[in-house]
């Protein structure tokens, strides 16, 4: 009923606004140059091709519109009608997102692509109940620990000042007690952090810490990733809705294909930053195979920790399921 | 700073102990969380979960309220030129014309942030508190400076025409109202739908006219805050979104992590330069650079700078240390207040080029160059930049000497003089030995990794303000309470004008004017020479509308690309780019500093234009200079 008084409201809106063109403006992390700012470029020609004009996408890149949650808020205040979001802003609409990004559940990007693949309605319903349309999943990356000192086993981390300032509250949890320090320190001001020692490492994505330049004092990353994070295409369901309806097979398809490209581009794109950081000094630490089961048993006792504290643990255990059916 | 047409109220009411009640709470606040999570730090314990979040809202609290509480001391920026407190019928009319733009913009910001508090957030919380009773003190705000602005000016005026602007704000803002209905009825009434028809048609052209209108009353003293955020809201509302994502684009301006730092380093300045302590640093100067023409206003330019470097320049400088180096230059009856405020305003943001500072390593991160070549880059240019202004300054100091003949010719080297002058110096150092180490601890804990910038600001205020009471007792009861609230009207009425300015930066990026001007240069330019020269142009616009992170944000991915099409050095790109931000700061009429000297010297924004002009025109100079030779920054760079 509501949605219905709502879809009236934009239907009078519409046409009253002298628009040709409906023009959806989205926000995105990622500078223009990169996969993501490129594949979203190629989305909006599609798209006007698609619609013949009638749908206009307007990207903004490179976190010019915010970051994450920002973008989330600002799509509830009409000023744009999307987003590109990873699991830190997508756990503040779904919980359950940062659940499946928790260290220690998916432990690889099969699993990753896997469980995105058979999960991928109930999470899109689920997403739907709050008005929000995901046009399509990928797999986002991992992120690695990265520190002054080489770290191989848990044990290293041990009152290690890790900076706090960049990421959610429910993962500097983990951080206290897996024995680090975290350090309250926003993105910009890490280099210097890192440099008077006041943090002495940070858990961020490869290609994050190349673009900072934090590899230059971090000059240690862990091999094993520690956390997948998800990312997506939404729009916001009023905008959605307001595309004929004739066109939306059509435009979603055309996202899935591109999201699936930029996922492809992205990993060697972060190989492409691994070596480049490997060439200026970054050492790869390898840990032996004892060492990296003791990771996963503190991954996995912090994820039993965590799920029953905020998540809906019948969706859990759907992906606990799911997953056991996968590794058999 | 605005003059009042009407005596404010001497008797304080509710209101205003409501206010600076709170706003002293969550100033205390905001100093003791930090300080003690870094104790617990120290001694090894872990960090307190949320803090940064607690942090940001304690800032969002205080802004609200010593917003509102500066209006009721109607102490607020504005750029008036005096028109309005002339005796005559015509100027009586457009005041009240004035007042009533004022409580049409007044309504809207106070709709905005009642949508923001209502649509914009849905179930955070920090700790276990919803996010929204930290928001909620935003409308409250908002409300409170409405009250005030009422309050004052109804006793001249009919109060119905003010209710009549207050609904044409409203219905104006309809956008909002609607979307504030949805949210909280989940249903919308019947006849809504043929308002929203009818606002389309009709209210989308009125706005370029409603926002020249707007401008024209800025010269007869509408606050300024009230013109950049209500010409941000108009223009919005051409677009058909509510004022809401103006309130919300300024909450994320406050939640900048320079922000709380900005807010206790005034205060800290405010207790030395309130003080006696500013005597003390007056004798210390005096005895240690006096003898040299122009040594203080050196000394001042090289504090200034090394304070930047690390604060960032977000013009903090001004706030933190303008008092004290105002008593200091001006007190010691050496300079001209407007020498003495053109020097200090202009030396804001001087430290812009140096390690460790935070607009380099944005800047390299957003262009992907190489952060260590750009601060070796900077290097040169930046001492061009301390130089040119320190050789001004005592060119200036010389003259004024020569003038008033206060020494006469210099003597002799005289070993019995030295050492009198020496003992001077050294007794002046042990009588402000205790401030002395302000400058010190503060250089020790931040850069030896010990505390964060925030953290470093709360320690020092927490111990300045321990030595002003305690050890010096130079500031207690009644005297330290007022300079306290003094304090706040001044972060108050600047943490505003940050909040409310943001919302042009935005527009600017939503209308997409930066890429248009971009594909323009691209396309119609191809001399590397025009191209510098529109380069310099518009960066100095951006610099002047746009805060430092926003503009590199936005304009870095812009132009970094058009570099090598015109053969400029990448590395050389970026030193263009700040110096010329940095001259944007102090270009009038809207440069940031410019706002921020105004508050922290009380004196009129004409004035500040006035003084700051010469300043003006030699960094123009040195920008140029830098901009049109590459090697002063490309020398120090590895090949």
């Amino acid at each position: 009923m509501n949605r219905r008084i709502l879809l009236l409201v934009l239907l009078i809106v519409s046409i009253t606004v002298p628009l040709s063109a409906q023009v959806i403006k989205i926000a995105s992390l990622a500078p223009r140059s990169t996969p993501w700012g490129q594949g979203l470029e190629r989305l909006a020609a599609e798209w006007a091709q698609i619609t013949n004009g009638r749908v206009r996408l307007t990207i903004f890149h490179g976190g010019v519109a915010g970051n994450e949650e920002d973008s989330i808020r600002k799509m509830r205040l009409g000023q744009i009608q999307g987003a590109v979001l990873t699991t830190a802003g997508l756990a503040t609409i779904v919980p359950e997102t940062m659940g499946m990004s928790f260290p220690g559940i998916l432990e690889s990007s099969d699993e990753v692509n896997y469980i995105l693949g058979e999960m991928e309605d109930d999470l899109n319903g689920l997403f739907a109940g709050y008005g929000y349309e995901i046009l399509a999943w990928s797999n986002a990356g991992w992120i690695n620990i990265f520190s002054t000192v080489p770290v191989l086993e848990p044990r290293d981390l041990d009152g290690v000042k890790i900076s706090s300032g960049t990421l959610p509250e429910e993962i500097n949890g983990v951080f206290r007690n897996m024995g680090m320090q975290p350090v309250p320190v926003a993105s910009p001001e890490i280099l210097s952090a890192l440099n008077s020692g006041l943090v002495e490492a940070v858990i961020y994505s490869p290609l994050g810490v190349a673009g900072y330049q934090w590899f230059g004092v971090a000059d240690q990353m862990l091999e094993i990733p520690i956390a997948p994070f998800l990312g997506n295409i939404l729009l916001d369901s009023r905008a959605w809705n307001r595309i004929p309806r004739q066109y939306h097979e059509e435009l979603k398809a055309a996202a899935v294909a591109i999201g699936e490209e930029i996922a492809g581009e992205l990993s060697s794109l972060e190989a492409d930053a691994l070596e480049l950081m490997e060439q200026n000094g970054l050492e790869v630490n390898i840990p032996n195979n004892a060492q990296r089961e003791a990771w996963y048993a503190v991954f996995e006792e912090q994820a039993s920790r965590i799920e029953s504290d905020f998540l809906d643990n019948e969706f859990m255990d759907e992906v606990y399921r799911k997953l056991e059916e996968y590794r058999r | 700073m605005r003059q009042n047409e009407t005596k404010p109220a001497t008797r304080r009411n509710i209101l205003e102990n409501f206010e600076s009640g709170f706003g002293l709470l969550w100033y205390a606040l905001l100093a003791a969380v930090p300080v003690l999570a870094w104790l617990v730090r120290l001694l090894g314990g872990s960090d307190l979960p949320y803090q940064n979040e607690l942090v940001f809202h304690f800032v969002v609290m205080l802004t609200a309220l010593a917003g509102s509480y500066t209006e009721s001391h109607n102490e607020h920026l504005s750029l008036s030129l005096g028109i309005e407190k002339r005796d005559e019928k015509w100027v009586g009319i457009l005041v009240a014309f004035r007042n009533l733009a004022g409580t049409f913009i007044l309504i809207q910001f106070i709709l905005g942030s009642l949508e923001m508090l209502l649509v914009a957030f849905a179930g955070e919380s920090v700790w276990f508190i919803p996010i929204q009773a930290f928001i909620a003190f935003i409308p409250i705000g908002f409300a409170g400076i409405l009250y005030h602005w009422l309050r004052r000016i109804t006793r001249t005026e009919k109060w119905w025409t003010h209710l009549i602007a207050a609904i044409l704000g409203m219905i104006i803002s309809l956008p909002s109202l609607i979307n504030i209905t949805f949210t909280t009825l989940q249903s919308i009434p019947e006849f809504v739908f043929s308002l929203d028809s009818l606002w389309y048609t009709l209210v989308p052209p009125l706005i370029p006219f409603l926002v020249v209108l707007l401008i024209a009353m800025t010269p007869l003293g509408l606050p300024l805050y009230m013109v950049l955020g209500g010409a941000a809201t108009l223009l919005f509302l051409r677009g058909g979104v509510g004022p809401g994502i103006i309130m919300y684009d300024g909450y994320t301006v406050l939640g900048n992590s320079a922000i709380p730092a900005i807010a206790l380093f005034t205060l800290t300045g405010f207790l030395l330069s309130e003080g006696k302590a500013s005597e003390r640093f007056i004798e210390v100067f005096l005895s240690l650079f006096g003898w040299m023409p122009g040594g203080m206003v050196l000394a001042a330019i090289l504090v200034s700078a090394v304070f930047t470097t690390f604060t960032g320049a977000s013009g903090v400088t001004i706030l933190a240390l303008g008092g004290l180096l105002y008593a200091v230059l001006h007190g010691s009856g050496r300079y001209s207040e407007r020498f003495t405020v053109g020097v200090l305003t202009s030396s804001g943001s001087i430290g812009l080029l140096f390690p460790p500072s935070l607009a380099i390593i944005l800047y390299g991160s957003v262009a992907g160059v190489n952060i260590r070549h750009l601060f070796l880059a900077g290097l040169i240019p930046g001492a061009i930049m301390i130089l040119s202004r320190s050789a001004f300054g005592i060119g200036i100091a010389m003259k004024s000497q020569k003038a008033r003949k206060a020494q006469t010719a210099r003597k002799a080297f005289e070993f019995r003089r030295f050492l009198k002058a020496l003992r001077r110096a050294l007794s002046a150092i042990k009588e402000a030995a205790w401030e002395l180490m302000i400058p010190v601890f503060t250089l020790l804990l931040y850069f030896t990794g010990v505390a964060t910038l925030l953290e470093t600001s709360a320690i020092m205020l927490i111990y300045t303000l321990v030595v002003e009471v305690f050890i010096k007792k130079d500031l207690h009861g009644r005297k330290l309470f007022l300079v306290v609230l003094k304090s706040m009207r001044v972060i108050g009425g600047v943490l505003i004008i940050l909040m409310l300015a943001k919302g042009l930066s935005t527009f600017i990026i939503d209308a997409q004017i930066p890429q248009s001007l971009a594909a323009f240069v691209q396309d119609q330019v191809s001399s590397r020479i025009v191209f510098l020269l529109l380069l310099n142009l518009a960066l100095l616009i951006t610099g002047t509308l746009m805060d430092i992170y926003s503009a590199i944000f936005v304009v870095v991915p812009l132009i970094a690309p058009l570099a090598p099409v015109f053969g400029i050095h990448p590395i050389h790109m970026g030193i263009i780019f700040l110096a010329n931000l940095e001259l944007g700061f102090i270009t009038p009429p809207v440069g940031l500093n410019l706002f921020l000297s105004s508050y922290r010297f009380g004196k009129g924004l004409p004035e500040v234009y006035r003084s700051i002009l010469p300043f003006l025109l030699l960094q123009f100079i040195v920008v140029l200079i830098i901009t049109f030779v590459p090697v002063f920054s490309l020398a120090l760079i590895p090949r």
